[in-house]
């Protein structure tokens, strides 16, 4: 019997049809699909055409985590980076790591066959920065995740570029704790405007800030679900939250709302009955909206409500 | 069940089956005759349709000549086989993206793959060619184990691929093909490789 043959034309990896290399590095961990890609041409186009394998990625300010891997860590060791993964460094000359990581981070991300559920980014401002810097060179949009999540100073610029380049479901945004305490508070309730403006209106938003007496709860009208985490030293008075509910149930959209914050919730019902005219029954209030054959129910607890809207 | 006893069998070692049930004749395209049973045949989707169309009777399969599979060579062939009449009954993999694929490589399957190379890329072709899709799976895991834990330059020795220099001539050609996208990946791998031996991945 013969040990080849010369009608088959397929005997090496180099002369594998592209449709069968996809088969073979399909079949390969996350990790090594990426290491694939700087093997050869073929290799890199191929594992271009194939889904990467990770759902959640998670950025911090010296390392991402994609799910299934370890933490791929970089820092700056004299003009080099070093990457260490699986107790194993690798060493790449002459460059800054936070452009190592960045470049490694897009990498995956612009993988158009990437179906992401979860993009966390938990990072200083220089991260931000070098997103941004690569995200308008290379001019990228339509880059998808079903939850985004950013933790971050509001009033960092790159963040508008990141809306723009990022499509995604859900939002959850939160402002870094230490920036509460030397707040510029007008302009980070601009920064929350812009934001918000930039924020789809079905998107599902989530976002924990500092309270502020200008928060600008009418932009958060265009929602259909909302949860708002709202951090302050000492109790926020009765009116504070009162306002907040009476402005969201003139929503059209609202269909639900969690807020948290500390408030004495007997100061609440008494502005929403006393002021606000409300019909309380057990810490929770029933408003029908006009000629819908609908109606939001407001339920208090301590520290937290939710709006719900039924109908019919 | 080993290897060797899977029930493929070569026309001349074994010229008529134990079984008395439905056997049909191929012949690879360096002449070599096997006899395989109707129901291993029904792991490959193309041989199915191919004898489900001949309408071949018993008699039929004695007296007319063998199906020839002019694309595989006899050494091939009988590894599919082999491959088959083991796997014969078993549910044939679907894949509709709802399930990640996680493939595990049965111990009979990878005593049939402990073969060289050329001989598993040849296996991983015949799979494809003759769609039988599980047989594609564990050979194509076989051949992808192989990178694990590996570094470029490590996977281009195992897979025998060109060095980068070799490689330029590669690109040339693809460019001289003038297909815009072609040379848009050439230049997209360049970009990133002069950006960095700077990139981790």
């Amino acid at each position: 019997m013969a040990e080849t043959s010369d009608n088959n034309p397929i005997a090496t990896m180099e002369n594998m049809p592209p449709e069968m290399l996809d088969e073979i590095l399909d079949k390969l961990e996350p990790i090594e699909k990426l290491i694939c890609k700087r093997v050869c041409r073929k290799f890199y186009r191929s594992v271009n055409r194939l889904d990467p394998g990770f759902f959640k990625i998670h950025v911090f300010t010296r390392g991402i985590w994609f799910n299934g891997l370890q933490m791929i860590r970089y820092r700056n060791r004299g003009n080099n980076c070093v990457v260490k993964y699986a107790g194993k460094e690798k060493i790449i000359e002459n460059s800054n790591y936070m452009d190592v990581m960045i470049s490694d981070l897009f990498t995956v991300l612009t993988n158009q066959n990437l179906h992401l559920a979860e993009l966390r980014l938990l990072c200083a401002d220089p991260v931000f920065a070098k997103i941004h810097e690569l995200v308008v060179r290379n001019e990228l949009t339509n880059l998808r995740t079903e939850h985004l999540i950013i933790t971050t100073d509001f009033m960092y610029p790159a963040l508008t570029t990141i809306f723009n380049a990022l499509n995604y479901n859900n939002l959850q945004l939160n402002y870094i704790a230490e920036h509460i305490l030397e707040p510029n508070l007008q302009q980070l309730e601009r920064s929350l405007r812009e934001i918000i403006d930039l924020v789809p209106a079905g998107v599902n938003f989530n976002l924990g800030i500092p309270w502020l007496d200008t928060l600008p709860i009418g932009s958060f009208l265009k929602f259909k679900r909302i949860e708002l985490r709202i951090t302050s030293h000492s109790n926020l008075s009765g009116r504070n939250i009162g306002n907040i509910i009476q402005t969201l149930l003139t929503s059209n959209v609202l269909e639900y709302c969690f807020l948290s914050a500390k408030y004495d919730i007997d100061d609440v019902i008494e502005f929403l009955t006393d002021e606000a005219h409300l019909q309380e029954n057990e810490d929770v209030f029933v408003v029908e909206i006009p000629d819908k054959n609908e109606r939001y129910t407001v339920e208090l607890f301590e520290n937290e409500f939710e709006i719900t809207r039924s109908g019919n | 069940m080993s290897v060797e006893n899977a029930p493929v069998v070569d026309v001349d070692e074994a010229a008529i089956p134990v079984e008395k049930k439905m056997y049909y004749r191929f012949e690879s395209n360096d002449k070599k005759e096997f006899r395989v049973s109707e129901l291993a045949i029904q792991q490959s989707e193309t041989l199915n349709r191919l004898v489900e169309a001949m309408g071949y009777t018993s008699e039929d399969v004695e007296n007319k000549p063998a199906i020839a599979i002019e694309n595989i060579d006899g050494k091939t062939l009988k590894l599919v086989f082999q491959w088959c009449e083991h796997h014969k009954g078993e549910a044939i993999p679907v894949d509709d993206g709802s399930v990640p694929k996680i493939v595990e490589i049965p111990e009979f399957d990878a005593k049939l793959m402990d073969i060289d190379n050329g001989l598993l890329f040849k296996l991983i072709w015949a799979a494809d060619y003759l769609n039988i899709v599980q047989l594609l799976n564990v050979s194509c895991k076989k051949v992808a184990n192989m990178a694990q834990g590996k570094t470029p330059a490590q996977l281009r020795r195992v897979y025998l691929l060109p060095s980068d220099e070799e490689d330029e001539a590669a690109k040339r050609a693809a460019q001289e093909a003038q297909d815009p996208r072609a040379r848009e990946v050439e230049e997209e791998f360049e970009e990133r490789k002069r950006q960095g031996g700077n990139s981790f991945f």
